[in-house]
């Protein structure tokens, strides 16, 4: 960490000579990415990059540029380019650089970055596992078009003119793989994700059998009657679904006039029961990070808490502009301008136990398709193609694919009948909450 | 040129003394520069250069990929020497010499990103954008309007001895605007886009922009729900075309194909649409957004047909697809960027004009959708199930358009589509968009004329 520490304070120096505030910030990945094909390596990719970029205040006007170079020229460049788009921005006097620390806040924890023990074997052979693993289940599986393993590791260095210097180093492995199934002239195809910290938390037999259970089941699953349908999604669903409009928590797009709930705080907005967390430093979630993009110690933010919007997510500037505390959620690539952006989301558990909440007919999605493009995040409508089951407790009645959930998000969230009592965790381990049936949102089908 | 010649030479010969069937660099340095204008302010302007190499080394039909951003020969060889730490095999191949493929310039640019027009002129006409959208109407309460220039340079060397050396200039103006009115709100999107410099924005007039982002964004004021179910629906040009590219243009990239991945993979010279649909991938459009002049693999852009009165004539064939499948290389090899081995995919995609009118169509149905705008979607390609989003349409009672409707879905199979389009339009046009897959975002454009399609599920709240 000591050398990309000696280039960032190059950065900073140079913005210092030239009389610029400025911050910069430093990324860095390696990844191994592995994919299987007819029981033999089909892709094995290696890489290294390193990109850094500089946010300059001059006269209250904010410049930002990058560079993925960094010999002495580039960095000049870099913090020139940045000084001279400062100068067509308007001023931004609530923009500014003023945390000052004078030790280096490590932010690397054991529990996020483990030292990799499996060898490059053991990967290719956990690879060729996804495939064969999935083929052994039935002679049905015609192959596992898209599956993967792969070893992130990252390293993040933010530092300011005015001393403030942090670091975090994380390492991740993640998986997936897919069922593609053909049978009598039907198609169906599914697929599963796992993430750990080492590859021994993997959880090969998991994807495998996820994969292959809902291709299998869904294999000529067809429409249902058009109408009013109870619905519970998947974790991995919710967790999608809310994503899309994730928006609605910036205090950004609150204070840019793009966040449709840019003044509601202090209202209810959704059911009694419901309350959504926001916690970086929530160790088991994937999203951990000590500290935010300004250099900030993050901590728990409550965003609804029994229906009521307490707060977006702040940083500095957004903070100022609405008078309210820092969230310390500040979001800034090394590419990007100054932001917001959630961590690990945690929808707090009800009080309905999930045998009850299963009660009685509902349609259970578990998979969307189009979620994104037809997700309108303005007026809260959406309207996607999903694929599940008709259920009642724990038993199918039918499989169901072909049809389209439409409704509104925000009606969504005032809709919702029952929330459970166990948190569920998403396969990317981000997001946590327990099941949640909504009430009557409209299907198209027959 | 961007890699010393003796560099790439020592990295690729390195490759093939490891045993590997085929070496390839690619390097890649683009610059990038973004403005935006929110709130009538120069809301934030950046830009930086991106710069990398990604090496690919093919045993068999297997692909090693790595990537760096450092152009030594230390870090290059150290890339290949890793991803190929496993490969047991001797040298197979000699090393040719690299043969300098000049590169045609189909697209020219006049003012490209680095060229001496002022920044000031371009934020003026985002500017204007911005007026004209809020001129429409006192309920257009926020606009945004952003420009993205990019001036990325690749060379190519592999060691079949080709080195090749291109520069593409890209230009996209988004424009969005809300409308809010009785606690309601909605938006309006434009982006159109250009294989070209800032010069583009001649053909792109302020006023009319701004005018139809607001005028889009309005009329899903107090639009009715849609219906729901089975019905037939009108796709009017341009945007309209993504439901070729999603249904049918994924599913015809080797990159699924050649994993039998396809509903298509074995449908050559078979009939797969309608016999009024033919349709086509053509890289050569002058300053098209999805145009390119040689691909990421070196090989000189075409026009493929993909669809002939309803058979299926080609595939789109990157390098990889080509050994694998025994169809011939059509030029289709693309990536977002070094970070990414090169994949089939597609350039600009459309199906062509019939000779149908959009009153003839919208006259032959009872009661259906006629969708105005579409959005983005996407598809799953082993099974062909897509969906894509329907951003502007109107309900279609008794032969006429009657009333606005709120956004919808419509989800179909391609295959089922293709079958079901019955009548093309005269009114061919072609819309930009980002086209996401395995080897990244590329700039890919869509286009039809309008289409009649039968019948579709249509998901909607009514």
């Amino acid at each position: 960490m000591e050398d990309y520490r000696n280039i960032v304070e190059d950065v900073l120096k140079i913005a210092k000579d030239k009389g610029v505030a400025a911050d910069c910030i430093l990324n860095t990945n390696s990844l191994l990415s592995l994919k299987s094909e007819d029981q033999e390596l089909s892709e094995h990719k290696v890489s290294s990059s390193l990109v850094l970029g500089v946010r300059v205040i001059k006269d209250k006007r904010v410049g930002t540029s990058y560079s993925e170079s960094w010999d002495k020229e580039s960095l000049h460049q870099m913090v020139d380019a940045a000084i001279g788009f400062s100068k067509y921005t308007k001023e931004e006097p609530l923009e500014t650089i003023d945390l000052s620390r004078t030790d280096f806040l490590e932010g690397t924890i054991d529990k996020v970055y483990k030292e990799d023990d499996s060898s490059l074997e053991e990967k290719i052979n956990f690879c060729l596992s996804l495939e064969s693993e999935v083929k052994k289940k039935d002679s049905a599986v015609k192959s596992t078009p898209y599956n993967n393993l792969s070893r992130s590791e990252s390293e993040n260095l933010y530092g300011n003119s005015l001393g403030t210097f942090c670091g975090q180093k994380t390492r991740s492995f993640s998986c997936f793989t897919s069922a593609l199934i053909e049978k009598n002239n039907q198609q169906s195809m599914h697929y599963h994700v796992s993430v750990g910290r080492k590859l021994s938390e993997l959880s090969l037999s998991e994807v495998v059998e996820e994969s292959y259970l809902h291709a299998n089941k869904l294999l000529g699953a067809g429409p249902i009657e058009t109408g009013n349908y109870d619905i519970i999604f998947k974790t991995d669903e919710l967790a999608d679904l809310f994503s899309c409009f994730s928006g609605l928590l910036s205090g950004h797009s609150a204070m840019n006039d793009t966040n449709p709930w840019k003044n509601k705080v202090g209202e209810v907005l959704a059911m009694n029961e419901f309350s959504l967390l926001d916690d970086p430093s929530f160790e088991k979630g994937f999203s951990y990070t000590k500290f935010d993009n300004e250099g900030e110690l993050t901590g728990k933010t409550t965003l609804i808490e029994n229906g009521k919007l307490e707060t977006f997510y702040h940083n500095s500037k957004t903070s100022k502009f609405f008078k309210v505390p820092n969230t310390f959620h500040a979001a800034r690539s090394a590419r990007g301008t100054l932001g917001v952006s959630g961590s690990n989301q945690i929808i707090l558990p009800g009080s309905t136990l999930e045998s009850d909440l299963k009660k009685e007919r509902y349609f259970e999605v578990v998979k969307m398709q189009g979620l994104f493009s037809g997700a309108d995040s303005v007026s809260g409508n959406f309207s996607f193609g999903a694929s599940g089951y008709l259920k009642e407790g724990d038993d199918i009645i039918t499989p169901v694919a072909g049809i389209t959930i439409s409704g509104n998000f925000f009606e969504l969230l005032k809709e919702i009948k029952m929330m459970g009592s166990t948190t569920h965790s998403n396969s990317s381990r981000g997001f946590f909450s327990p099941a949640i049936r909504f009430g009557g949102l409209k299907i198209a089908g027959k | 040129m961007l890699l010393d010649k003796n560099i790439a030479q020592l990295v690729l010969d390195h490759a093939l003394s490891r045993g590997a069937d085929f070496a390839e660099i690619f390097v890649e340095k683009t610059n990038i520069q973004k403005a935006t204008v929110l709130s009538q302010k120069v809301h934030e302007i950046g830009g930086g250069i991106d710069f990398g190499l990604g090496i690919r080394m093919i045993y068999g039909h297997r692909v090693l990929y790595g990537y760096t951003n450092i152009p030594t020969s230390e870090e290059l060889l150290r890339i290949v020497s890793l991803i190929s730490e496993r490969e047991k095999s001797t040298r197979k191949h000699e090393f040719l010499n690299f043969t300098l493929k000049p590169t045609v310039d189909i697209h020219p640019v006049v003012t490209p990103l680095g060229s001496d027009l002022e920044l000031d002129s371009k934020i003026s006409y985002l500017h204007d954008i911005d007026k004209a959208a809020r001129s429409v109407s006192e309920s257009i309460n926020q606009v945004t309007v952003s420009s993205l220039e990019k001036r990325q340079e690749v060379e190519i060397f592999n060691t079949e001895g080709l080195q090749s050396f291109d520069t593409r200039n890209y230009i996209r103006i988004v424009a969005a605007s809300i409308a809010e009115k009785d606690g309601e709100q909605s938006e309006g999107y434009e982006g159109p886009g250009a294989l070209a410099g800032f010069e583009f924005t001649n053909s792109i007039s302020a006023k009319d922009l701004g005018t139809k982002v607001a005028e889009q964004a309005l009329i899903k004021l107090g639009a009715a729900p849609c219906p729901a179910g089975k019905m037939p629906v009108i796709i009017d040009n341009g945007f309209g075309g993504v439901i070729f590219h999603e249904a049918c243009g994924h599913l015809l990239e080797t990159t699924s194909v050649q994993k039998k991945a396809s509903v298509f993979w074995d449908k050559m010279d078979q009939q797969i649409a309608n016999p009024v649909v033919s349709a086509v991938d053509d890289g050569t459009i002058k300053n098209e957004w999805g145009s390119i002049n040689i691909d990421d693999e070196g090989m000189e852009t075409q026009k493929t047909q993909l669809i002939k009165d309803g058979m299926l004539t080609s595939f789109l064939v990157d390098k990889i697809g080509s050994m694998r499948t025994g169809f011939k290389r059509t030029g289709s090899g693309r990536r977002q960027s070094y970070r990414y081995a090169p994949a089939s995919r597609m350039r600009n995609t459309f199906i062509e004009a019939g000779d149908s009118s959009l009153e003839e169509m919208v006259a032959s149905i009872d009661k259906g959708i006629y969708c105005k705008k579409m959005g983005g979607g996407s598809v799953q390609p082993g099974t062909g199930e897509f969906n894509f989003a329907a951003q502007e349409s109107y309900l279609i009672e008794n032969g006429k358009i009657t009333k606005p409707l709120k956004s919808a879905t419509l989800i179909g199979t391609g295959p089922e589509v293709l079958q079901k389009i019955s009548m093309v339009g005269n009114n061919f046009e072609l819309a930009a968009g980002m086209c996401g897959s395995v080897s990244g975002a590329v700039p890919t454009t869509v286009g039809q004329p309008a289409l009649k399609i039968d019948e579709i599920l249509v998901g909607g709240q009514a």
